[in-house]
Order: structure tokens, then sequence, then C-alpha cells
């Protein structure tokens, strides 16, 4: 992972924050997502909605080195990532989570988030800070918890695991793909104070997915729309809530 | 240091019972009790040796074997006087004909030896994924057995080596299983050993948390090596004789169904499987020579030992896949008993 050299003032990429630039990928013939230009300031809550099959989820892979991307950039404050691995965003600060949930299901609450701790340290120097593991768990509201394994939990207590076992890499970006899936109301509001609490208590930038746009419209600061692997519209909630394109993907009115 | 501490604490219980069992047998038990109980303190060493890198990482591997055969030949022919070597293996390369070291020696070079192939086999063992490793450590097994059945200058071929130094005993044996039980707590609890484990249960959630598999695999797979290379010196330097048959399939076999039916992801687990299997591969022996039960004269039932094993693993497979104790250590078993859940399941 070469840094480029850094620059505040290139093409607007953010010094202190996520910048993607001319992000795509292609599988066989089709781009599932297809020059984004996207960007997550620390501590800004940015949504991306747009319909099944949109490409947000590719674009979360692109950004987190799950996927390599066939052409295009990932920028974190301020340097460019050549080439990187999961693993290398990981350690750089870039945390997530899975639409479909991918914890470590046999390991306690505690021991998979302890799994990212531990990958801190690694960064930092230095042993586990145990004290940050707990806290987490508390913020997470998951300390009565924390001693059982993973997969025994309610799909809702799995999501936050998701997201406390992110949260423990210390991120400065974190990709949150559908938290809200299959939460109800009450999970749901839940959720979008937890989402901003941890932006305001670690201080990382949000990326949030969803496809309830009454919840991303709560949560978000701005918000991408994508469609058919691109960025359709962007803005503040009220601006894309009004934009008529939106309306036509997600209602299908006719052309 | 507190995890060092921690284990040490959890390794209590397990490690006073089997110096208990130890020191029970040694002075009470007849001559080839003693012998069986030898064989169950070398098998333990070999299976937790396996259950280091197996249930961690979760991969399977047939190759360990190999490791254990190369330190008792390492032993054996660095150890066996040079008068019975120029009967046996006068030709050996290397000048190892005129070779006699102490046990102690032998062993040290025994170790180093499997440190630098296990370092060797382990880029390979840890850059294939899953069922490519496995297949990997298959071939390993082979390769090993080939070269102790070939390199006939070396290794007497098919005839076994004999006139190794006895220097073991049963209180070195059981000191040594001790040891290895601590060393595989050490690293299950460690930070390495719980990203491996989450490694195994999701390779791609365990990248995204910035787990470096391919290294701590690496990892694993020599401490794993060393242990396992622990039991080929408890072998070489207790019986006195070695073969290359005794580093092979049926041998890997034994100590699968061992770690299988324990329950391999725990140390604990794989204790347990091992103290099972010794005791019932050890009735099923009895029952093979067709003995007299309760009056009853049983009739002759050849290969019994070996149906047994197998029985074990296809019993274990279907009703518990994880083994008897899946992920469970001794010492929660006991919390959980003091603290009933108030859940239900916990
Ligand atoms: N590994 C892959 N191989 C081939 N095609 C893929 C692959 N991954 C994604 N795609 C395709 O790329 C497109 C975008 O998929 P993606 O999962 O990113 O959409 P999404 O916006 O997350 O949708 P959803 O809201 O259903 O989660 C889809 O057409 C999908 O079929
Ligand atoms: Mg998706």
């Amino acid at each position: 992972m070469n840094a480029l050299p850094s620059s505040s003032g290139h093409d607007g990429i953010l010094a202190a924050g996520l910048s993607v630039r001319g992000l795509s990928r292609n599988f066989g013939g089709v781009y599932a997502v297809r020059g984004v230009t996207l960007d997550c300031a620390v501590g800004e809550i940015v949504g991306l909605i747009g319909p099944n099959g949109a490409g947000k989820s590719t674009l979360m892979n692109l950004i987190s080195g799950t996927i390599t991307p066939s052409e295009g950039q990932v920028w974190l404050d301020g340097s460019a990532f050549a080439a990187p691995s999961a693993v290398d965003c990981a350690e750089r600060g870039i945390g997530r989570t899975f639409q479909n949930i991918r914890l470590f299901k046999r390991l306690s609450v505690r021991e998979n988030i302890r799994v990212a701790a531990i990958t801190r340290a690694r960064v930092k120097g230095g042993a586990v800070d145990g004290a940050a593991v707990e806290d987490i768990i508390a913020f997470a509201g998951l300390s009565a918890l924390a001693d059982r394994p993973a997969g025994t939990l309610s799909y809702g207590h799995q999501r936050r695991v998701e997201i406390a076992r992110a949260l423990a890499l210390g991120p400065r970006i974190l990709l949150l793909d559908e938290p809200a899936a299959g939460m109800n109301e009450q999970e749901t509001e839940g959720l979008i104070a937890t989402v901003r609490g941890l932006r305001d208590r670690f201080g990382c930038g949000v990326v949030v997915i969803d496809h309830d746009l009454g919840f991303i419209m709560q949560v978000s600061q701005r918000l991408y729309v994508m469609h058919l692997g691109q960025i359709l519209v962007q803005g503040d909630p009220e601006t894309v809530r009004h934009d008529p394109r939106v309306a036509e993907i997600y209602l299908g009115r006719k052309k | 240091m507190r995890h060092l501490g921690r284990t040490l604490a959890v390794s209590a219980l397990p490690v006073l019972c089997l110096l208990a069992l130890a020191a029970l047998i040694q002075t009470f038990a007849e001559p080839f009790q003693v012998r069986l109980a030898y064989a169950f303190f070398m098998n333990l060493v070999l299976a937790l040796g396996l259950q280091v890198f197996m249930g961690n990482s979760g991969v399977v591997s047939f190759g360990h074997l190999g490791f254990m055969g190369v330190a008792s030949y390492a032993v054996a022919i660095l150890t066996i006087p040079v008068a019975l070597k120029a009967t046996m293996i006068p030709d050996a390369p290397f000048g190892l004909a005129g070779v006699e070291l102490s046990p102690l020696v032998a062993a040290l070079i025994a170790f180093a030896l499997v440190l630098v192939l296990a370092f060797l086999s382990g880029f390979l063992v840890s850059r294939l994924s899953g069922a490519a490793a496995e297949i990997f450590t298959l071939a390993l097994l082979v390769i090993a057995y080939v070269v102790f059945t070939a390199w006939i200058d070396l290794t007497r071929g098919q005839r076994s080596l004999y006139g190794i130094p006895v220097t073991s005993g049963l209180g070195f044996a059981a000191a040594v299983a001790c040891v290895s039980v601590v060393v595989a707590r050490l690293f299950r609890d460690s930070d390495l050993g719980l990203q491996l484990r989450a490694s195994s249960e999701d390779t791609l959630a365990a990248r995204a948390m910035g787990v470096h598999i391919g290294r701590l695999r690496h990892i694993a797979w020599v401490i794993s090596a060393l242990i396992v290379g622990a039991a080929g010196v408890l072998h070489a330097t207790y019986l006195g004789a070695i073969g290359p048959n005794s580093f092979y399939f049926s041998q890997t076999f034994l100590v699968m169904a061992m770690i299988i039916l324990g329950g391999m992801r725990s140390v604990s687990g794989t204790i347990l499987g091992v103290l099972a299997i010794s005791v019932g591969n050890e009735i099923a022996r009895t029952l093979e020579s067709g003995p007299v039960v309760l009056g009853v004269d049983l009739p002759e039932m050849f290969g019994l030992t070996g149906f047994f094993l197998g029985a074990v693993i296809v019993a274990t497979m279907i009703w518990r896949r994880d083994g008897i104790l899946g992920d469970i250590e001794f010492e929660t078993l006991f919390r959980r008993r003091k603290a009933p859940s108030k859940g239900g399941e916990a």
C-alpha cells in the first residue's frame, strides 16, 4: 500500500476522511459499479441508497478491499491505496459490516470484538486495550450478552455485534451495509441513536447503506443515490427526497 | 503477564490429573500397563500437537506424523551406538555412521530439523486455501514415508532401526504431556490463537477485521510440528527400536479418531478424546483375541480395533460433529455448574 503524494487540494480529496474517485468494477461484461465518486469526511454520516442490484454492496466491497477494482482509486486521509487487500484496509482504519451478517458464530460476543481489537493493538503497537473492548461492548448495549456465543443471539443483537466488532478496529471510516435490515421499528430507532452516538463518541465517518428511506433520511447528513452502478443523485436528504429521478427509480414511474 | 497466569491456572486441573495418573500407574501397575500408559502420554502429546494446528485453523492435516517420524529417526540415527550402526547402516550419509550423541543433544538436533522442515513446508500450507492445503499435508505424509522407506542407507528402509538407548520413562512422558497441555492452551488463548480461530469460522470476515490468516496458520503449523516432534522423541527413546510404519496412515487414523471424538477445537476435548480412544482401543484389542468374558468364550474378531476407530469417527461425524466437548474447556464446565445460566441456553 504505497502512499501516493498526499494532496489536500488534489481533486477535492479529503484530508480527513474517505474519497472514492472513478471507481469501477465489472463482472464479465457487466459493470456492477461504474465510475463512482464519493466522499465521506470524518465525523460525517453519509447515506447510500438505491434499488436492488444497484451496486451498493459491491461499492462497499471495493472500498474495504474485499474485492479489487477494475479502475479507480480509494483515498483515506489524503493518501491513496494502491492495490489494497482487505487486511490493509482494516489496518488503515476502514471498518465494515456485512449485508448477510458474518460473525464468528462460535466465539463469544466479547471474543468477536477482541479479534478486531487485536488488529488495532498490533497497528498501534502494544497490548489489547481490554477497557476499550468493554467500553465498546457497553456502548453497543451488549454487556449482558458478552459471554454468549455470537451465533446464539437474536438478529438485531447480531447486527449490533457486527457494528461493535468493526468499531474495535478504531476505524476512521465505518461502512454499514443495511444495518437496519430485519429490525422492527423500535430497534431501528435504537440503531439511529447508536449510529449518531458512535460518530460522536468514536469520531469516525460513517457510510450507511439501506433500502429504508425513512431510516436513511433520518440518520444521514448527505445522501448518494445509486442506480445501475452509477451515482445518480447526491445531496442533502431534502433535496434528494424531492428529486424526480429518485422517485422514478424507486417507484418505477415510466420514463 | 496476565495471559500466562490465567493459562497456568486453567491448565492446573488437567495437569494435576495427568501427573497423578502417571504416579499411580508407575507405583502400582504391572509393566505392560506402564507401557500402555506411556503410549497414552505419547499419543496425548501427538494429539495436542495436531490440535494446535487443526483445532485453531480449522484446516485438517494428515501430514503431522511425518514430523513425528523425522524426529524419531533423527534421535535414533544420532544416538544408536557406532558399533551397531556399523552393522545396520554402515553407509549412512554425512558420516552419520560414525556419530554417537547423547539423547539430549540428539533431541535438540531433532527439534531443529523439525523446525526447519515445518518452517519451509509452512509457506505452502499457509498460502494454499482449505482443501488444497489439506491435500498438500497428505502429500507430505506420503513423501515422508517414502523417504523413511527408500533412503535405505540412512533409515534401513522397512527394517527397523534398533539399539536406541532407552532413556525415557513414564514420568518424563507425563511431564512432556503436561508441558504440551500448557503450550496448547497458551496458544489457543493468545491473541494469535483467537484470531486464527476466528479465521476458521469466516475467512472473509476475518480478513476484514485485519487478520493475517496465512501468517497465523504458518505460526500454528510450526508450533504444532514441534510438539509432534516431541512425541517422536518420546517414541524413539522409549521403544529403543523404530520402523517407518509407525509414522503412516494407521497412526494418523488413530490420532484423528482421538481429536475428532473429544473435540479438537478445545484442548480439554483433545485430552478427553485421547483418553477415551486409548481405553476403547485397548478393550477392542482384548476382544479381538477372543477372550473369555463372564464365562463366555468369545470368538476371535480380527480387525476389531480398526473397525472401532472407524465407527467412532463415523458416529462422531453423524451425531456430534464438533466432538464431545466442542468449543468447551474444562474450566467452563465447572463455571457453568456453579452458576446455572438464566436464559436456558448459554
Ligand atoms: N461476484 C459477483 N459476480 C457477478 N456479479 C456480481 C457479483 N457481485 C455482484 N454482482 C452483480 O452486481 C450487481 C450489483 O450487486 P450489489 O450486490 O452490489 O447490489 P446492491 O445494490 O447491494 O443490491 P441489494 O440492495 O440487493 O443488496 C448485481 O447485478 C449483481 O448481480
Ligand atoms: Mg447489497
